[in-house]
């Protein structure tokens, strides 16, 4: 008797795993990789080359991107040293008079000039970072809209029916709040920054040095919000779907575990369908995480390096050409400084966010 | 360090001549004075000649603009000319004279300065 129950139920077994085998095949289908790899910049591209959101190996892309960030060093360096060698010659120009303390309590002019020489030279390059620190935010946002739907929907299907929505809509929401607040707030601020640096050095006036600090902590303070705010909330938010989540799928096992006879074999089916959808949800976060690091690598890598020699220029030229000079250069670098921390934070929030839709529903 | 101990000597005797000769004449002294700073600024200048060449060293390997560097050495220049005129003023008892030296200094210095501030508003100009 027991026989024919079970060999009556065999084809609605076979419906089952075919209709599971169908769901995960389905879900690959319906995974927009173009979409996806059209979003990536070209630079980006040139170091994913062939891998795919689907592709459970990185397929040396990792590689790729330490080649691709070994090679573009050199070429990087060498830019930025041109531009800090032009502002060493006025440095050395101006160290000519430093020691000599002509201006006892008068109007130190050959600081003036060299601060607004320093100031012509460094001025379009501050407006060129600026520009690409908006422009990598840019396209963060651009591949999150591409990335983020399909992720959140392979996380919905490996079992994270609550949180997956919750997390993709917060991160929607927080970089559309971050690219926001870099165009009209934090960037604006930047260049009010530079203006404030550059007029208190060139004038040597102190009252101004009170507006320099206060920019500067403002927009550090803007920055720290931001990625607080949002990691609170994720955490948060995720927390909570995360127990629901949960909840749901062992409501669901134990439901399915209770039919008789053909109930743990489905269960078990389940999560093999599960797995098969955590599997695909893995490699498109994986995929996402890559592609990040190489749209942020080369901006990155350029400001640091810019960071770094001005800020090895500035404490160069503080003995030789004296405090104003030194203190105008060190203000261009904390501009560069600023906008490797608005990069970062745009990086970040892709990385918590893919990180958090990847990571295992338990329960 | 030899043009130094040969400028230091001309100076401690230049100085020690202008005191005996301001005893009979004041105006001889300090013509005596101006001759004897011509000639140490002449043998300075022969100390600058290896500056220059590391600027212009500089500036060629830098690319740097012509029109940028060049106001900021006339600012050097316009200082030290303006710094020695105005100490000879006080030297001379003539306080006004000196600080109307210093405030041509700072007025010349601004004018020569002028181009890098118009290139500035350009670069400013083109950003907004």
């Amino acid at each position: 008797m027991r026989w024919i129950r079970f060999f009556a139920l065999l084809p609605v077994l076979f419906c089952f795993f075919c209709t599971g085998a169908f769901a995960v095949s389905s879900l690959e289908d319906e995974i927009d990789t173009k979409g996806i790899l059209d979003s990536v910049p070209s630079e980006a591209q040139e170091v994913l080359q062939d891998y795919s959101p689907l592709d459970t190996e990185s397929d040396g892309a990792i590689g790729r991107l330490l080649d691709y960030i070994k090679g573009k060093a050199g070429e990087v360096f060498a830019q930025t040293i041109g531009s800090v060698v032009k502002i060493l010659a006025v440095v050395l120009v101006c160290s000519l008079v430093s020691g000599m303390n002509l201006f006892k309590g008068g109007f130190d002019y050959v600081n003036l000039a060299g601060c607004l020489a320093i100031a012509a030279l460094a001025i379009s390059d501050v407006n060129s970072v600026i520009r690409m620190g908006a422009k990598t935010l840019e396209d963060i946002s651009v591949f999150s809209k591409a990335l983020l739907p399909t992720l959140a929907t392979a996380a919905t299907a490996a079992g994270a029916t609550t949180s997956a929505g919750i997390k993709y809509a917060a991160t929607s929401m927080f970089m559309d709040v971050l690219i926001s607040a870099a165009t009209s707030v934090v960037f604006p601020l930047m260049y009010a920054y530079t203006a404030c640096v550059l007029a208190s050095c060139a004038i040597g006036d102190k009252r101004l040095d009170a507006a320099v600090k206060l920019i500067k902590k403002v927009t550090v303070i803007i920055i720290t919000a931001l990625v607080s705010v949002f990691t609170f909330y994720l955490s948060a938010s995720g927390v909570v779907a995360a127990s629901t989540d949960a909840a749901a799928s062992k409501l669901v096992k134990t439901a399915v575990s209770a039919l008789p006879v053909v109930g743990r074999t489905i269960s078990d089916a389940a999560s093999t369908i599960v797995s098969g959808a955590g599997i695909i949800r893995s490699s498109i976060g994986v995929f996402g995480l890559v592609a990040i690091l190489a749209i942020c690598a080369l901006p990155i890598l350029r400001l640091a390096v810019k960071y770094l020699l001005f800020k090895a220029t500035a404490s160069i030229a503080e003995p030789i050409a004296g405090e104003r000079v030194s203190k105008l250069i060190d203000g261009i670098s904390s501009v560069y400084g600023m906008v490797v921390g608005m990069v970062g934070v745009g990086a970040v929030f892709m990385f918590f966010s893919i990180i958090s839709l990847i990571k295992v529903v338990s329960g | 360090m030899d043009v130094v101990v040969k400028i230091a000597a001309i100076a401690c005797l230049a100085a020690l001549i202008a005191g005996i000769i301001k005893r009979g004449s004041a105006e001889m002294s300090l013509l005596f004075e101006l001759a004897a700073v011509f000639a140490i600024v002449a043998i300075a200048v022969s100390l600058a000649a290896p500056i220059i060449e590391v600027i212009d060293k500089a500036k060629v390997m830098s690319g740097i603009s012509q029109s940028v560097i060049s106001p900021v050495i006339k600012c050097v220049f316009i200082a030290i000319i303006a710094r020695i005129a105005s100490d000879m003023c006080k030297g001379a008892g003539q306080a006004a004279m000196a600080n109307a030296v210093e405030l041509s200094g700072a007025i010349g210095a601004v004018y020569v300065a002028l181009p890098l501030v118009s290139t500035l508003l350009d670069m400013l100009g083109d950003l907004l």
